[in-house]
């Protein structure tokens, strides 16, 4: 049953799967399965091997985009760990075998040896957040490595808010509960570090403005921009809970405006082109993101006279730059 | 005596956005200007609801990009006056912070007088509340503006004849003025005025022209006076 359709990048994820199976003997999560691809197509391409895998930079970090190949071969069957975890385990399917691939020998043998190899490596890892660490340091950019942290960082202060959270003056919709189950709000006891957390999430804010690749993600760097003054702005004024739930909101959309369209390799053009016409959607989506959340900012946060001491100055500009926009819509 | 006030966006956009004096006078008048109502035209809400938020998304953007870009360049931790002056005379410019180089001007020339040293990270919060407060609705203080002004929804006339005899040309003016003049023909009973920020085009005598716009105004349509709410002329410093 070989075909000549199932060439290297499926034999490559065939693989992988087999390898952490048999040689590590244990499950593979899918998350894992994108990274663990990757590393090893990466791998042999810097030693001279190209496979050719469909891959692309998104919302959990590179993904193998299994849709522009033949995966028949491959599932994710849902699985409920021990500890409790819930996820998809990449499997192989009824009875495949390598022979069915077609692939000259020698090819093959690098592939499984790589396979083997980067298997082993994470043979007794069982927290995939270390492989795709792994990824992000040796083949992400700064900023996407700073990205990454932080919002490990940030996923975990949604319990801390300076505001009770059912009290947040806000549109309908928007109020933190929204988000939540739980709605246990009675009074928010801060812990006593809050300080230091404003600082830390100032200091990831801070690295993310010295790393953003202008000339790479320029199209969505507006709403960078106003995505980190917002967020600034919040832990500022320790509202955690919003600064999560924006940053998620955030990352969604700029994975899909600019991560998968800058970062993609073996992708038909087709598709990225189809990537590429969304984009505007994504932008005005996460516009409408950003006014939201400004307005539950302004609502919310301690005013301060800075404005007003420049208040005079301030006017005039506001003036002279209607009258330009004025003169300039004639 | 009890008038109907029509005001045009200049009027509104300081209310809402400008922290002056001019922003006084505009909420003093939509508050409490000896009128039974305040009404703003069709025209004028549309350009208000486009133009409020270019003016503000463009004035504090200007301020987040010099504040990132103070982030990435200094070094100096803390910064005494010396430091600031090469902040304030050396990195901002006036070609990036086209609009909002004269009020970061006298942001950094204020830490300057007041401050023998400063750490950067309270400069760069000081620039994030500027940022933030340009979007601040000031109006939202006195229950928001449209609990004061109504926004006219009975349509518009056609007024043809008034139209060419109107010196009022500018732009949107000459439609926000014949809207104020429709208005006030549905309101017999009770003098309307129309009260304005722009004096050039609603008020001031324009070389060339037979009469004052405010004249002209006051004896072409049916309004009864031109309001001067406009902001004392610049200083040239």
């Amino acid at each position: 049953m070989t075909s000549s359709d199932y060439g290297e990048p499926e034999f490559l994820c065939f693989e992988v799967v087999r390898s952490v199976h048999d040689v590590a003997n244990r499950d593979l999560p899918k998350t894992e399965f994108n990274k663990q691809c990757y590393l090893v197509y990466k791998e042999l391409q810097e030693e001279g091997l190209e496979t050719g895998l469909p891959v692309y930079w998104y919302e959990h970090g590179i993904m193998v985009d299994l849709d522009e190949l033949l995966n028949d071969f491959i599932a994710f069957k849902d699985k409920r760990w021990d500890s409790g975890r819930r996820g998809k385990n990449a499997v192989i399917v009824d009875d495949w075998e390598a022979d069915q691939f077609d692939i000259e020998q020698s090819i093959a043998d690098r592939i499984s040896l790589k396979a083997s190899e980067v298997a082993r490596r994470f043979e007794h890892t069982f927290d995939t957040s270390v492989v795709k660490d792994r990824t992000y340091k040796k083949y992400g950019n700064s900023f996407v490595q700073a990205l990454n942290e932080a919002r490990y960082y940030i996923e975990d202060l949604n319990d801390i808010d300076r505001i009770n959270q059912e009290d947040y003056v806000a549109d309908v919709g928007v109020s933190y509960s929204d988000f939540v189950d739980d709605t246990d709000t009675n009074t928010v006891e801060l812990p006593e570090d809050v300080e230091g957390i404003e600082s830390d999430v100032i200091e990831f804010l801070d690295r993310l403005v010295e790393t953003y690749p202008t000339d790479t993600y320029d199209k969505m760097e507006p709403q960078f921009r106003q995505w980190e003054s917002i967020s600034r702005q919040f832990a500022m004024n320790h509202m955690f809970s919003q600064l999560g739930n924006f940053t998620n909101e955030f990352w969604i959309r700029f994975s899909r405006g600019e991560l998968r369209i800058e970062h993609n390799e073996n992708i038909s053009p087709l598709k990225v082109r189809r990537w590429r016409m969304k984009r505007d959607d994504e932008i005005e989506a996460l516009e409408e993101e950003i006014r939201k959340y400004r307005k539950v900012l302004l609502e919310n946060r301690e005013p301060t006279a800075e404005l007003s001491a420049v208040g005079d100055s301030f006017s005039q500009s506001v003036r002279d730059t209607y009258l330009e926009f004025r003169e300039g819509d004639r | 005596m009890s008038h109907l006030g029509v005001i045009d966006t200049g009027v509104l956009i300081g209310f809402t956005i400008e922290q002056d004096q001019h922003h006084e006078n505009c909420k003093d008048y939509i508050i409490d200007g000896g009128h039974r109502e305040v009404i703003l035209p069709p025209t004028a809400d549309s350009e208000f609801s486009n133009i409020e938020q270019r003016i503000r998304k463009s004035l504090s953007s200007e301020v987040s990009e010099h504040r990132q870009k103070v982030q990435r360049v200094v070094n100096d931790d803390p910064l005494d006056r010396s430091g600031l002056r090469f902040i304030r005379d050396g990195l901002l410019d006036s070609d990036d912070s086209e609009r909002a180089y004269s009020f970061l001007y006298k942001f950094y020339s204020r830490l300057i007088k007041e401050r023998v040293q400063i750490y950067v990270q309270e400069i760069i919060s000081k620039l994030s509340n500027i940022e933030t407060e340009v979007w601040v609705d000031w109006s939202q203080q006195y229950g928001g503006w449209k609990t004061h002004v109504r926004v006219w929804s009975k349509g518009t006339g056609q007024y043809p004849s008034i139209e060419s005899n109107l010196l009022i040309c500018e732009g949107d003016d000459p439609d926000i003025c014949l809207e104020a003049h429709h208005i006030s023909t549905l309101s017999p009973t009770e003098p309307t005025k129309i009260a304005t920020a722009n004096r050039r085009h609603f008020i001031d005598a324009v070389p060339g022209e037979p009469e004052s716009r405010e004249d002209n105004i006051e004896r072409v349509t049916d309004l009864k006076e031109v309001i001067d709410l406009s902001a004392p002329l610049k200083q040239t410093p």
